[in-house]
Order: C-alpha cells, then sequence, then structure tokens
C-alpha cells in the first residue's frame, strides 16, 4: 500500500482541504507539542536517509541543526533535482505540495529554524506554481506562524543541486560549492545553521511523526524509470524490492523486450550487471553489490545494447556540467570524455588505463562529490564491460551491430 | 617507431578562454615553416589541470610542462622544438608536481 503517492497519478495537485482530509498539518501540531529530542528519535528509528542522492541519514542533520547555536536558523528545501532521468521532486512539488511544506515546516520546527527556503529549479513551472499556492493556503490557514517562508530559483546548471551551491544561489550568486566544512549545519545560509534536505525525504516526514516510525519501516522510496523502461513513471518503490523486482513489476520489463545486460540506478552512480539483479535496493545492499541508490532515476541497457554508447553521453554530460570551479575535476571530466570518444570511434590502446589513472588521481578532491560521481558510470562501465570497449576500440562500431 | 615529439596545446575551458585554440594555430604556422624536419607532432589535449596557470603545453617524452605561455613566448619555444637551445626555464615548474606526475603517467599510457 503507497504511503506517500497515495492519490492517482494523474490527479490534481493537492489542496489544503483535501490534505488536511489526509491527516495534513497533525504532525506539525503534534511536533509543536513535543520535544524535538523526539523527533530526531522518529526520524533515527525510521531509518529515513537523504534522497536526493547522497543517503545521508535525516535524523544526523537535524541532530546538529537542532544544537547549532544561531540566532536565526534555515531550512533549505533542496527541489535542485537536476539530475537528468529523475523527476520525483519536481512531481512532489507539483501534486503534493503540503506534504513538503509540513515537512519542511517540522524540520524548521524541531532545529528552532525561523526560515523555510523551497529552493526549485526555475524550469518546474508547476511545481513553481503549486508551491507558491499552497504558502498562500497554508500561511492564510495559520499553519505558518511564526515562519519565514519564501521560494527561491535555481539556474537549471547540473551543480546548482549540490546544497552548498544552493546556499550560494539564495543569497544571490553563482552556483558553486563552497569547501566544506564548514557544513550548512554549522554554517549554511547567510552563515547561520541551515538544514538542507532534499524534497522528497522531507515528504516522508509528517506520515512517519503522524503514524510513528515503525508504520514506515522498511521504507520506501520514489524511483523515476526513464524511457528505456517498457513503463516509464514515477513509482513508490519498498525498499528491499529486488532491481529484478523493480525492473519487471514496476517497470514491466524493458522497453524492447529483451533481458537485462545493465542497470543504473542513477547517472551520477555505478553501473550493475545483469548478475546484480537480484540486489535488494537498501543502502546498504546497494553499496556492497558495487553501485548505490543514488536520487533513484533508473535506466537499463538491454542485451545488445551498447554500453559505450551511454558510458560516453554521461561523460559528455558530465564534462559540460562541471561547474569549472576545481582544476581536478575539469582534467577528470574532459580526459574520461576525450578518452570515451576515442573509444568510440574506434582507437584501440591503453584507455582503461587512463580512466583508472586519472579517477585515482583525482578521488576526493574538489569542493563538492561531482568528482566520484563522473568516475562511478565511467569506471563500472569499464571494468563490467570490457569486451564493448574492445569491440569498440578496434571496429569503432557497437559490439551487436 | 614514431620517434616525434608530441607538443600538446590545453585546449580546456580555461586555457581555451586564455587563447589557447589561437596559440595552437600560431605555433601549427610556426613549426610548419621551422620544423623542416618534422621532429614534432603538434596536438591538442582536452585539460592538464593546470588551469590557474595557463595557457599549458607539454612536451612529450620530454616531459617538460610550460604554463603561462604567451604567444610572445612562441619564438623561444619553437627555437627548442628545433632542435636549438634547451627548454623554456621561465616557463617550467608552475604547477603542483602531483598535477605533472598525473600528466606523465597519462601519457605514459601511449593512449
Amino acid at each position: 500500500m503507497a504511503l506517500l503517492l497515495t492519490r492517482p497519478q494523474d490527479a490534481e495537485p493537492e489542496g489544503l482541504q483535501e490534505y488536511l482530509d489526509f491527516g495534513g498539518y497533525k504532525a506539525l501540531a503534534k511536533v509543536r507539542a513535543t520535544s524535538p529530542a523526539e523527533v530526531v528519535a522518529a526520524l533515527r528509528e525510521a531509518d529515513l536517509r537523504g534522497r536526493g542522492g547522497a543517503g545521508f541519514p535525516a535524523w544526523r542533520k537535524w541532530e546538529m541543526g537542532l544544537q547549532a547555536e544561531g540566532e536565526q536558523k534555515h531550512v533549505v528545501v533542496n527541489g535542485g533535482e537536476h539530475e537528468p532521468g529523475s523527476r520525483k521532486d519536481r512531481f512532489l512539488v507539483a501534486r503534493y505540495p503540503h506534504r513538503v511544506l509540513e515537512g519542511a515546516a517540522i524540520c524548521a520546527a524541531t532545529t528552532g529554524a525561523s526560515s523555510i527556503v523551497l529552493y526549485l529549479i526555475e524550469d518546474m513551472t508547476d511545481a513553481i506554481e503549486s508551491a507558491n499556492r499552497a504558502i498562500e493556503e497554508a500561511t492564510a490557514a495559520g499553519y505558518l506562524a511564526g515562519l519565514s517562508v519564501r521560494v527561491a530559483l535555481a539556474p537549471t546548471t547540473y551543480v546548482a543541486g549540490e546544497e552548498t551551491a544552493a546556499l550560494e544561489v539564495i543569497e544571490g550568486r553563482k552556483a558553486w560549492p563552497r569547501k566544506k566544512p564548514p557544513y550548512p549545519g554549522q554554517a549554511g545560509l547567510y552563515g547561520q545553521p541551515t538544514t538542507v534536505q532534499n524534497v522528497e525525504t522531507l515528504a516522508w516526514v509528517p506520515g512517519i511523526v503522524r503514524n510513528g516510525a515503525g508504520c514506515f519501516r522498511p521504507g520506501a522510496m520514489l524511483c523515476t524509470l526513464d524511457e528505456s523502461f517498457a513503463r516509464p513513471g514515477i513509482y513508490e518503490v519498498p525498499l528491499g524490492t529486488t532491481l529484478r523486482a523493480l525492473v519487471e513489476d514496476f517497470g514491466g520489463g524493458t522497453k524492447g523486450g529483451r533481458a537485462v545486460k545493465a542497470i543504473l540506478p542513477a547517472l551520477s552512480s555505478a553501473f550493475l550487471p545483469a548478475s546484480a539483479l537480484d540486489t535488494p535496493m537498501t543502502h546498504e545492499a546497494m553499496r556492497a553489490a558495487g553501485s548505490n541508490l543514488g536520487c533513484g532515476g533508473f535506466s537499463v541497457i538491454e542485451e545488445g545494447g551498447c554500453v559505450v554508447e551511454r558510458a560516453l553521453s554521461i561523460a559528455e554530460f558530465f564534462k559540460t556540467s562541471q561547474c569549472g570551479q576545481c582544476p581536478p575535476c575539469r582534467m577528470e571530466t574532459a580526459t574520461i570524455a576525450a578518452v570515451f570518444q576515442k573509444v568510440a570511434g574506434g582507437q584501440p590502446g591503453e584507455y582503461a588505463a587512463q580512466v583508472e589513472k586519472i579517477t585515482a588521481f583525482t578521488k576526493g578532491k574538489g569542493n563538492c562529490s561531482l568528482i566520484e560521481m563522473a568516475a562511478a558510470p565511467a569506471l563500472s562501465a569499464l571494468r563490467l564491460f570490457p569486451e564493448d570497449f574492445e569491440a569498440h576500440a578496434r571496429t569503432g562500431r557497437c559490439p551487436g551491430q | 617507431m614514431d620517434k616525434k615529439r608530441l607538443v600538446y596545446v590545453c585546449e580546456g575551458g580555461d586555457c581555451s578562454e586564455k587563447g589557447s585554440i589561437e596559440l595552437h594555430a600560431d605555433l601549427a604556422e610556426m613549426l610548419r615553416e621551422g620544423d623542416k624536419e618534422g621532429k614534432n607532432r603538434l596536438r591538442k589535449y582536452p585539460c592538464f589541470g593546470g588551469c590557474e596557470h595557463g595557457i599549458n603545453v607539454v612536451l612529450f617524452p620530454d616531459r617538460v610542462f610550460y604554463s603561462k605561455v604567451q604567444k610572445s613566448d612562441l619564438p623561444e619555444i619553437v627555437e627548442h622544438l628545433n632542435g636549438e637551445g634547451k627548454p623554456v626555464e621561465r616557463l617550467t615548474g608552475c604547477v603542483a608536481k602531483d598535477v605533472e606526475q598525473i600528466v606523465w603517467d597519462l601519457l605514459d599510457t601511449g593512449f
């Protein structure tokens, strides 16, 4: 039974009255009457992790926010969903704006923040409209008393979704990630303690508070299945579901009906081979398999499909999407793209060593994790599907063609 | 076996903003005129990671890493490339040692 996506996929945006009928804003009232520590404990028991891609435990961010000292604290709702292939955050804000808003208000009440900024990409027109309407409705009904709540627009550039780049944008500067530490929880927006939390993560919070953490276990996540599936769309998937069940039961199999050759949990994650399809979708199991859950923007490559072309398009995406701030990142993304272009064009040689060497050199460098994000799909593609690369390097064509 | 020296000009974001594409074209012209024996092969390179010190030009297998190269430096560089004199010392030693090393490691693969 769905816990978050409880309404039909094509339903109109959920208005205030409909949300109140569902039990909306009861969790916020409950939180305002309990101690913040209890809310943090509930999130910990629910094991809610950040759904922006990093999977960082929400309770630890909230606890940091609660413990941080500062006259003013902030909550930033990170709707900087720039990862191609992921649409669940814009969907949530557009269709379930009050659930996101209540989650943010609960976060503010727990951490002691007096301001909430909904950070949304400037091209998410339906989400922006929905968010503004929900803020108006909830303010008029008194649910946001004592809080300053506003929408801030993010540029469409990829790096603008990184949490400290988001803070820079909100402060009126270009989307360049900050050096860390300090982390936003210590010194975030305008140097004040700030809890930055992904849209989906916050949308789960009211249900957890209202119904108890036990109702959330084992938890669930929203996944965006792209056009490589027979049934693309946004699905609520229980954690622990196997990748095979995700593909077959939710996605209806691959678009072309052939068996899965590789699955990619997100553009910035490592590929997994068909032999990993029985991996349960948990943070730990996915990591053990060599990848991660990312933001759940899944795509598949079918038997007969070419991993080199996909890896090249991802490498080119990262080359043009890195922000230009950190030289190692420029070097890595430019090198991987150039190497894959040569392979795709039919140049044999030590291409794998090039990618291995440059990614080993850049690992851990730079202000954000883009270096690792660009490395993961490239390295896994080379290691899992060497025969595709060999065939391309020899002939300049896909092995299947 | 190809014994030619490879001369790489960085075409990355920073270097190209500083004019590396034009510098590459100027160097190509000067080598066409001066490198009669064809000792050098001019190439572009995606990014040497020494962005703040661009324009970067690298000689391999000599392992010479030139930084902050300007058009006015080209006659001296070409003189060395043509077999006369030494590398242009004042243009070397700008980038961090580990950056230089990864560049040699990558070029050593021969890809």
